[in-house]
């Protein structure tokens, strides 16, 4: 589930993120950044997943694939549990 | 109608820069309009020529020369320039002060200083003793007096660890060899006991903090973005970060700090756990980023040492950055001569006094 660093993290339009907790930054690609503003308002990997492919127009596969790499980051960053 | 008259020690805005050009500027920005005249150790210290930020610079004796020579030298510029206030931004200096601190309230001069009890709880050759019942964490800590000890705490501690400077400096050792190196390079620079602290991995905090008799006044948190090759900040943020203002609160509180300081904490990347590394007793370098993010410190501590009532500050901005830079300024050679010869960058006597 998304940390509560995560929800305080600010997402910029471009892709560039603020943790105003650690002062560490990050970039993410427009994918990774849809997924990380709806895991901050806590909806579920179906939703998130189903919310991407309606709004991109991607295949199911990639975006678990891309899903699932997003929480493995997020999880080595400490921002998801 | 003109402000208090202010002079600020620490000019030395070099690569490990003092705190006192960021303290004027900070000042600069105040509503109480003070008159700003910087105290410097050289000529050449680069805040003695910011003229957009202070008046007129004198030339102050060394620490080590004692608090007589300071307090003649004062009386000295207090006959030329009445000083209301003084703010002292070195740590070396700060004994001398606390010394001549009830003379100087007799010639109507005000400081805002930590007693030399509460300066000895937060020195780090006795933090950890001094914080032992507050749960505050602190890496494994040992003062060394003597090299034939070295061998005895290294095998205590385990490399890598710290070797600091008494007043300023660290230096990770990775070996017996180069902890002796250190070692010496630290005594005979700063003198003893010289400090072995267990390393910490982990993600270094910073914060610049304000206390009156332990009530801590404004606290903002900065995390280094950019470093120097001597670890200094060139780079930093504002950060939000809960634990280490609650930790700093309750420290100021327990040691009754009484002026500005900065306490850096590490957050070990194992565990999470913040440890506190040191408790520098004055403002860092980087307080006007705190002046910035919307508390001004240094204006609270002036309004303290004039005796106005001040409320703590509650929030500041967050995500707030500063990049330091480097700039040459051209400096006139009348300036350096009025320095050299009459210690004092505008010769009051000879009328140039910049009204």
């Amino acid at each position: 589930m998304a940390s509560e660093a995560l929800k305080n993290l600010a997402l910029s339009d471009t892709g560039f993120v603020f943790d105003p907790t650690t002062g560490n930054t990050y970039t993410l690609n427009e994918t990774g950044l849809a997924i990380v503003r709806l895991l901050k308002i806590d909806k579920t990997k179906e939703d998130i997943i189903q919310s991407i492919i309606s709004e991109y127009e991607v295949d199911s596969d990639e975006i678990e694939r891309d899903y699932s790499d997003m929480i493995i980051q997020l999880t080595e960053l400490g921002l998801y549990k | 109608m003109k402000g208090p008259v202010v002079a600020i020690s620490g000019m030395n805005a070099v690569d490990s820069p003092g705190p006192g050009v960021p303290v004027l500027r900070s000042l600069r920005e105040s509503k109480l309009n003070p008159e700003l005249i910087g105290l410097a150790y050289g000529a050449l210290e680069p805040g003695n020529f910011m003229e957009k930020l202070l008046e007129n610079s004198f030339l102050v004796p060394y620490p080590s020369s004692g608090p007589e020579v300071l307090l003649e030298r004062i009386r000295h510029i207090h006959s030329l320039k009445k000083l209301d206030v003084i703010i002292p931004t070195l740590d070396s200096e700060l004994d001398n002060y606390i010394s001549i601190s009830g003379e100087l309230k007799k010639m109507g001069i005000s400081v805002f200083l930590p007693g030399r009890k509460e300066l000895h709880t937060r020195d780090k050759t006795y933090l950890k003793e001094s914080l032992e019942n507050t749960g505050v964490l602190l890496p494994d800590t040992i003062s060394v007096q003597d090299v034939s000890a070295i061998r005895h705490v290294t095998e205590e501690i385990g490399f890598p660890l710290f070797v600091k400077g008494v007043f300023y400096e660290a230096y990770l050792a990775r070996n017996y060899e180069e902890a002796v190196g250190y070692f010496y390079a630290m005594a005979g620079k700063w003198g003893i006991p010289v400090i072995f602290q267990k390393y910490i991995s982990g993600e270094e905090i910073n914060v610049c903090a304000l206390a009156n008799q332990g009530e801590m006044i404004g606290a903002v948190i900065m995390k280094k973005l950019f470093l120097t090759d001597k670890g200094k900040a060139w780079a930093g943020v504002t950060i939000n970060n809960e634990e280490a203002k609650n930790i700093s609160k309750k420290i100021l509180d327990y040691i009754k700090w009484n002026s500005g300081c900065e306490l850096e904490f590490i957050i070990e990347n194992k565990t999470g756990k913040m440890y506190l590394l040191e408790i520098n007793p004055r403002f860092p370098a980087w307080v006007y980023l705190a002046t910035a993010a919307g508390q001004n410190l240094p204006e609270a501590l002036l309004k303290l040492s004039l005796g106005e009532k001040v409320s703590p500050f509650q929030t500041y901005d967050v995500g707030k950055v500063f990049v330091r830079h480097s700039w040459d300024e051209i400096i006139p050679m009348k300036y350096i001569e009025s320095l050299t010869i009459k210690g004092q960058l505008r010769d009051i006597e000879k009328g140039d006094n910049n009204e």
